[in-house]
């Protein structure tokens, strides 16, 4: 059987860089039965090791990182678990051999509060000391063998920047058996009720604050007392009603615009790529059914899921970097004032601006929300955002409405984000007031000292995200876009009589190329348009026609589903440019503005343009969003209501919108 | 109780500055949180930043605390708050 450590400690303290450096890429994350509280577990990297041999040796070292907490309270989820684990209660890791207790020599008395609960579960314990320059900086010394003495237990000063006590910190390990553990000596007794995290009668708590007080009192020697003045300084602004909230608009801004402009490299190349091998696959494989599932039909599929990783890996490495500066917290500290209004919580802002890059990557990064009802009220309406996804569709919308005049484009286009947040924060103020009631938790955070942040632990962060992405929604994500993909080719039908004709035309013509191209988009049109989907939006278009839509926006709105800009593509299909069409925007916008319904009249008259518009900043259109929507939250529950409530909203809205404008 | 209340004030009616000695917790749903991060009667605090939310330096860190919850704690405003190696070395 192997031996399981746990890594605990206070957050900030460094633990999850210490993790990286002890275990590598060599790891896994999930999330601990029943909670959304994320375990990271890796193997033990031993000295000459190299990190990329994976495989469980039968001796090997699980290092299991446990989340960072203030103490064993459950006051908590993450409490909860952590003392669950150190209890042997956990049903997921019900062993644990010895516990790593990392701790912050800059704060040592706090850190030292939980080490002196984690020490009452009588586990053998090793004592990582990190921030130790930090703490000189401060005119801070701490005696780590006095400590060590004191203790009774091994204290290992760390520098992992600077790869100093890493390796003794392993030996250490590997050698947990050997440490005649007799326990730290506390001066009260650990009782059961106090064990781990259960009730307080008479406030133990006051004698653990009271100990480690004096234990850090003892092996601390300071030269002259430098308080962290710059950080005080900084939080002036930083934190200010007005500055702050300023500052914080201006960082958003700068991430925000970072993910668009560094995303869109990658994720062009990854459409151009899986493109490319779509229709190189496309020649090679046979001309029937299976050729036209594997390439159309699963590859096409694998791109939509690869195309979200860019957009993920992303944000989740620049906020790791704002997080490990501390700023993020100052960040929730200024926008708590606001947010509380419509019951949201400060910390919900970060993940609520990402939703305007792509609400995936920002429903995963709302685990920073403490709170479990806060997160759920933040997760359902993050897909109100305008995401990336939305604009080609603004953009042909926008210029159908307003050829020649970028002002009133411009502020369309503004009107249309507006929409999507006033929306959002609308429809939070709704479930506070029905079926999420309650104020959200008031803010209780630590703002930690400015420091300079980690990209290596940055670039880990995001790689585990990505993982998880891939694993935890890839495959659903993959099955949606095949049924879609089914639902849009099938059942076949026979090319019609115009496509034949044209193909006819085409054999007498000197110039046969372009009556091809003609007969081929003529039949991509009959086939979409007799495909199960097609027949579906004809079901649809009673439904969609109070809101001045005919049977093919009706197509094109369920072609959304897979992912909101595929509308463009679908109108592209349906009004006779073929796939290829909506490249040419200048073209697909002139022959929509063509576009009559059978009796004549425009299809794309002003109030359907504008119903149209209002209706895809509000719809639920994205299935991958509900797919991580539920493994976020749990149950496909939450992503029904999500996808009731935002499709009823857009309706009405869109209903009010078309209905209105047309009596105009 | 009742000579508490005389030199007691809640925590979110100290200055920028001031100091205050824990006597009464009385937020019951926030208890928990609340102790784990040291605000717990007995600790000593200081105002860095009084407003709302407002900042705290208790047992060595600076903790964002919103007001509504400040109100519920009692704290007897003492002097400064040294940090516990500064008294004793």
């Amino acid at each position: 059987m192997s031996t399981r450590i746990l890594l605990a400690g206070n957050p900030n303290a460094g633990k999850t860089t210490l993790f990286n450096a002890l275990t590598g890429l060599r790891m896994r994350t999930g999330n601990f039965h029943g909670t959304t509280v994320e375990w990271k577990s890796g193997t033990l990297r031993l000295p000459g090791q190299k990190s990329s041999s994976r495989g469980a040796e039968p001796d090997a070292v699980e290092i299991l990182d446990l989340p960072g907490i203030y103490s064993l309270k459950a006051a908590t989820p993450e409490e909860a678990v952590a003392a669950e684990v150190l209890t042997g209660h956990n049903p997921d890791f019900p062993t644990a051999d010895a516990v790593v207790a990392v701790v912050d020599a800059s704060n040592l008395d706090r850190n030292l509060f939980l080490v002196s609960q984690l020490a009452e579960c009588g586990k053998p314990m090793i004592l990582a000391v990190t921030m130790l320059d930090v703490a000189r900086e401060a005119g801070i010394r701490v005696d780590l063998d006095r400590l060590s003495e004191r203790m009774n237990c091994p204290v290992i000063p760390l520098n992992i920047p600077k790869n100093q006590g890493v390796d003794l910190l392993q030996d250490q390990i590997c050698q947990w058996n050997q440490m005649h553990f007799t326990g730290v000596p506390l001066p009260y007794k650990p009782t059961e009720e106090s064990l781990c995290g259960a009730g307080c009668s008479s406030c133990p708590f006051s004698r653990r604050f009271t100990w480690s007080e004096q234990l850090a009192a003892e092996v601390v020697r300071t030269q002259h007392v430098a308080r962290s003045r710059s950080t005080d300084r900084l939080d002036e602004v930083l934190t200010h009603p007005l500055w702050g909230v300023l500052a914080f608009l201006g960082v958003m801004t700068l991430l925000f615009a970072l993910i668009f402009a560094v995303a869109e490299i990658p994720m062009a190349l990854i459409e151009v790529l899986f493109g490319w091998i779509a229709d190189t696959a496309a020649t090679v494989l046979p001309d029937n059914d299976f050729g036209s599932l594997l390439s159309d039909g699963i590859l096409t599929g694998v791109g939509n899921v690869v195309v979200f990783l860019p957009q993920i890996l992303i944000l989740f490495f620049f906020l790791a970097l704002l997080e490990d500066t501390g700023y993020l917290s100052r960040a929730a500290f200024v926008m708590d004032r606001l947010m509380r209004k419509v019951g949201l919580p400060g910390t919900a802002f970060v993940p609520m601006v990402s939703g305007h890059a792509c609400a995936i990557p920002a429903i995963m990064s709302t685990r920073v929300i403490e709170n479990a009802r806060d997160r759920l009220a933040t997760i359902l309406v993050l897909p109100l955002m305008s995401c990336a996804a939305r604009i080609p569709v603004y953009v042909i919308l926008i210029r159908l409405l307003f050829p020649n005049q970028p002002l009133l484009a411009a502020l369309a286009f503004t009107g249309a984000y507006v929409l999507g947040v006033g929306a959002a924060l609308g429809s939070a103020y709704l479930l506070k007031k029905t079926i999420l009631p309650g104020e959200s938790k008031p803010l209780l955070l630590e703002l930690p000292a400015y420091k300079t942040p980690g990209i290596g632990n940055a670039g880990m962060h995001a790689y585990e995200k990505g993982l998880t992405f891939l694993k935890q929604a890839g495959t659903i994500i993959l099955l949606i876009s095949m049924a879609l993909w089914a639902l849009s080719t099938y059942p076949k039908s026979e090319p019609p009589e115009s496509v034949l004709a044209l193909r006819m035309q085409a054999e007498q013509s000197d110039s046969p190329d372009e009556l091809l191209a003609a007969a081929d988009r003529e039949e991509a049109r009959h086939a979409i348009e007799h495909s199960f989907a097609g027949r579906m939006a004809r079901g649809i278009e009673p439904v969609v026609r109070p809101l001045g839509f005919d049977g093919r926006i009706g197509l094109g709105i369920l072609s959304s589903f897979a992912a909101r800009e595929v509308i463009v593509s679908t109108l592209s299909i349906v009004y006779g440019l073929g796939e290829e069409g909506e490249e040419d925007e200048v073209l697909l916008v002139d022959t929509l503005r063509q576009a009559r319904h059978p009796d004549g009249r425009p299809v794309f008259t002003r109030p359907a343009s504008w119903s149209l518009l209002v209706f895809y900043v509000l719809a639920m259109q994205c299935l991958p969003t509900q797919v991580v929507t539920r493994s976020e939250t749990g149950s496909w529950k939450w992503p029904l209501l999500q996808l009731g409530y935002m499709s009823t909203l857009a309706y009405i809205a869109s209903f009010l919108v078309y209905q209105t404008l047309s009596l105009l | 109780m009742n000579d508490i209340r005389h030199t007691s004030v809640p925590l979110s009616h100290l200055v920028k500055g001031a100091c205050g000695l824990i006597c009464a917790v009385e937020n019951k749903d926030e208890l928990a949180r609340l102790q784990s991060m040291g605000v717990c009667i007995g600790r000593r605090v200081e105002v860095i930043k009084p407003g709302d939310p407002l900042i705290l330096r208790v047992f060595g860190a600076r903790i964002g605390l919103s007001a509504r919850m400040a109100e519920h704690v009692q704290v007897e405003p003492c002097s400064k708050a040294p940090r516990c190696w500064e008294v004793s070395v």
